[in-house]
Order: C-alpha cells, then structure tokens, then sequence
C-alpha cells in the first residue's frame, strides 16, 4: 500500500517519554512541539488543562487514549496533531480509572473543518490492531505510519 | 430524527463520537438521521432526539431528553449496540 502521507502529523510531533510524568505535565509535553511550530499558543495548552479540571477527563477515548483540546479561541491558529507516548501510564485528572498512555494534542480552529484529520484518527482508533502498533512503536516514524499508511 | 453527540469542547471527542455514529448506520442501511456534534451548553431538549455523551460529561449532565452514556468513544462494539438499541427505542429498526 502506498504512504499517502498524513501532513497533520509530522514525525517531528511525536515524542516518547520514559519518566513518571503528572497529568498536567503530559499534556503540556504533548502540546509542546505545536506551541513550538506555531499552530498553538501556550494558553491553548493551559485551557486543554483547565476544561478537563472543569468538565471532567471527556478527552479519555479509551483504550489508554488521550485526546487534549480546548476551544479554537483559546489560542489555535492553525489544525493539526501531535503525539506523546508515555511509557508510565498517567492518571489523567489523577483518576486512576482513567490511565493514558498516549496523548494525542488536537489543534482546530473551528468546530468542523479538521473533518478529514479526524476521520484519519477515528479509523486508526478504532482498529484495535492499529492502536497495538502505535503502543508498541520504538521511532516517530513507526507512529506517524500507522497513520498515513491508511488509503 | 436527530442524534447529537457531546463533549466539553465540541469538537473533537463529540466529533469522533458523531463520525462512528455516522459509520455505524451507514453499515446498518439507516438512512434519513441526522447527526450532529457540540458542546455541553448545547445539550438541552429540543436540539435532538438523543444526546450521545460520554461517561464523565453525563455525570454533571442532567437534560429532560433521551440520553445514552458512552463508556468509550473509540470502542465501536459499544457504540454499535448502542446505536441499534436508539434505532429501536425510536421505532427504526
């Protein structure tokens, strides 16, 4: 099958993490690499925080899954994604009925035209066998295959 | 009929929830439903016929309308079972 690419998630935007990271500090880590391209400002990082800390962890997809987001207007210029795999599971809100091992920091700038991003991801998501790959990938690239490896 | 899917942004979680909505009654043969996605402020009688909502968002969540509780937003079993018991309640199925 040919790579069609998959230009939300550059291999630059995936990191992998050993240390015993608190929730916060994960998905601050998570959103760093878009906070350092400019798709989003720091405060849009800190809103993903507090809307969690106000409506509860509803960004828990499940399967040890994170997806951290907040509104457009808390500072998103620009759709796209990035990874953080967590090699010590985190307590997202410090719950321990919801343990992340991959965080995946979403960027949209309105409430629909990142449509294809996430159509990308819904089909990776809910293939448990595509998940399996991207728990046990080593590289970035392993990662950003998983998902560009889709027609 | 419309199904509304909510998260506490609206946009991503209830979007993932809205699209395999969306592919689950496309595999189904279900036509004719409308599904939509957003936030919590906008869950409230009259926006839809069924709200699809998370775990931890029904919790704070109290709507005088059909609600279905979602334990997983990417388990698809879950949300197949679900869906087909919507279409059930609602006389579609």
């Amino acid at each position: 099958m040919p790579e069609t690419g998959f230009t939300y998630l550059p291999v630059s935007r995936v990191q992998f993490s050993d240390e015993s990271l608190g929730w916060r500090e994960a998905v601050r880590l998570a959103g760093q690499p878009l906070v350092d391209e400019g798709l989003v400002t720091p405060s849009y990082v800190e809103a993903a925080i507090a809307i969690a800390e106000e409506k509860g962890p509803f960004y828990d997809l499940g399967k040890g899954i994170a997806m951290p987001h907040a509104r457009p207007e808390a500072g998103a210029s620009a759709i796209g994604l990035s990874v953080l795999r967590c090699r010590q599971p985190v307590n997202l809100l410090d719950r321990d009925d919801h343990p992340i091992d991959i965080f995946i920091m979403l960027a949209a700038t309105d409430s629909s035209t990142h449509l294809e991003m996430l159509q990308r991801l819904a089909v990776v998501l809910i293939d448990d066998e595509k998940v399996d790959r991207l728990k046990s990938a080593t590289a970035p690239e392993d990662v950003v295959a998983v998902f560009s490896e889709i027609q | 009929m419309k199904i509304m899917a909510i998260c506490g942004v609206g946009l991503g979680s209830s979007f993932l929830v809205q699209m395999n909505i969306e592919k689950i009654l496309k595999e189904l043969g279900v036509s004719g439903i409308e599904v939509e996605h957003a936030d919590v402020a906008s869950a409230m009688p009259g926006a839809a016929d069924v709200f699809y909502v998370s775990k931890d968002i029904a919790e704070g969540l109290s709507i005088d309308a059909p609600m279905v509780v979602l334990n997983s937003i990417i388990d698809m079993d879950e949300l197949r079972g679900k869906v087909e018991k919507t279409l059930e309640d609602f006389g579609l199925k």
